[in-house]
C-alpha cells in the first residue's frame, strides 16, 4: 500500500503515515473542514490494518488541535488499540500543561501507553 | 462628530484594556490573520499558549453559528474583544443566534458553570468518546468544555434581547495570569 504524506498548510498538520507502521502529525489542526481532512486518514489506517504491521509508532507532535479534530484523534487512537506494538510518543512543550494533561486522558481511553516527550523552550 | 466617534471608541478601548476588537462576519481566513496577530508572542508563556487555545475555539464558534444564513450576514455582525489588565486575559465574543437555540445553550453554559475541572475532564471524555460525530458545521460538542477546563474561572454569558425571534449571545471567558517565577 501506498504511504499518506500531507504537506502542513497554516490550519492542517503535516501528515507522514508510512505502511510500515511510522506515523507523524506534527503542526496545527484546526481545519475549516475537518471532516474532509480527517476522513481520508482514517481510511487509510483500515487499510494498513489488514496489513497487518509488526508495530505502530505514533510521533504526535501537534501543538495545538481545536476540539473537533480531538473528536477525530480520539477516533484514529482507538483504531490503534487493534494493532499490534503500539507506541504513541507524545510531544509537548514543557510550559504547556494542557497539552500533556489532553495526552495523558487519551492514554486513560485507551489499551496500549504513551510516551511523553518534554520539548524544551527555546528561550 | 466624526472626530469624538474616534475618540470615544478610543477611550473605550483604552478604559477597558481591550487590545483587538473586530466586528463583522468571520471567516476562516480573518481567524488565521487574527491569530497571526497574537501568535509571534504566544510561545514565550504558557498563559498565552492557553489564550491561544481558547481564541481559536471562540472564534471558530463565530463562524459557526454567526450568521443564521448567508443573507443575514451582513445583517447580524459578530463581535470579538481581546483585551487583558494585569491580572486576567479576556476574550469576549458576541454572536446572533435564534430563540430556539437560547435554552439549550444555557443549560449547557450552566453545566459547565457547576462543574469543577474533574467533572468538566468526565464530561469531555464522554463527549469524545460517545457524543455524536462531528456535525455538518464542524461542531463536536467539545469546545465550550474545552474552553471552561482551560478558563480555570466560570463562563460569563449573556442573551441580550434583539429583535423577534433572535437573541444577541455574549460569552466572556477569563484567563489567570501566571506570574514569572
Amino acid at each position: 500500500m501506498n504511504d499518506l504524506i500531507l504537506e502542513a498548510t497554516d490550519t492542517a498538520p503535516k501528515i507522514h503515515f508510512q505502511s510500515n507502521g511510522n506515523l507523524i502529525m506534527d503542526g496545527e489542526s484546526r481545519p475549516e473542514n475537518v471532516v474532509k481532512f480527517f476522513e481520508p486518514l482514517m481510511n487509510w489506517m483500515d487499510e494498513l490494518k489488514s496489513h497487518e504491521p509488526d508495530h505502530i509508532t505514533l510521533d504526535f507532535k501537534l501543538e495545538y488541535y481545536n476540539s473537533s479534530s480531538a473528536k477525530f484523534i480520539m477516533e484514529l487512537l482507538l483504531k490503534l488499540n487493534n494493532f499490534k506494538n503500539v507506541l504513541v510518543k507524545w510531544h509537548y512543550d514543557e510550559m504547556d500543561e494542557d497539552l500533556l494533561e489532553s495526552g495523558e486522558e487519551f492514554e486513560k481511553l485507551v489499551n496500549y501507553s504513551f510516551e511523553f516527550i518534554a520539548i524544551e523552550d527555546e528561550d | 462628530m466624526f472626530s469624538n466617534y474616534v475618540y470615544d471608541t478610543h477611550r473605550l478601548m483604552s478604559d477597558k484594556n481591550i487590545n483587538l476588537a473586530f466586528s463583522g462576519h468571520f471567516t476562516p481566513e480573518l481567524i488565521t490573520s487574527m491569530l497571526a496577530m497574537t501568535k509571534s508572542s504566544v510561545s514565550k508563556s504558557a498563559t498565552l499558549k492557553k489564550v491561544y487555545n481558547i481564541i481559536i475555539e471562540c472564534l471558530e464558534n463565530l463562524t459557526k453559528h454567526g450568521a443564521p444564513s448567508e443573507e443575514q450576514k451582513k445583517e447580524f455582525p459578530s463581535i470579538f474583544i481581546f483585551g487583558n489588565d494585569d491580572d486576567h486575559f479576556y476574550v469576549s465574543t458576541g454572536n446572533t443566534i435564534s430563540e430556539e437555540e437560547v435554552e439549550p445553550l444555557k443549560a449547557k453554559l450552566e453545566k459547565v458553570n457547576s462543574l469543577d475541572k474533574q467533572g468538566l475532564r468526565a464530561w469531555y471524555n464522554d463527549v469524545i468518546m460517545n457524543g455524536e460525530g462531528v456535525s455538518e458545521k464542524g461542531g463536536a460538542g467539545l469546545g465550550i468544555i474545552d474552553v471552561a477546563m482551560k478558563s480555570g474561572n466560570k463562563l460569563e454569558f449573556e442573551f441580550k434581547p434583539l429583535r423577534p425571534g433572535f437573541k444577541f449571545y455574549v460569552l466572556k471567558v477569563k484567563v489567570g495570569i501566571q506570574k514569572k517565577k
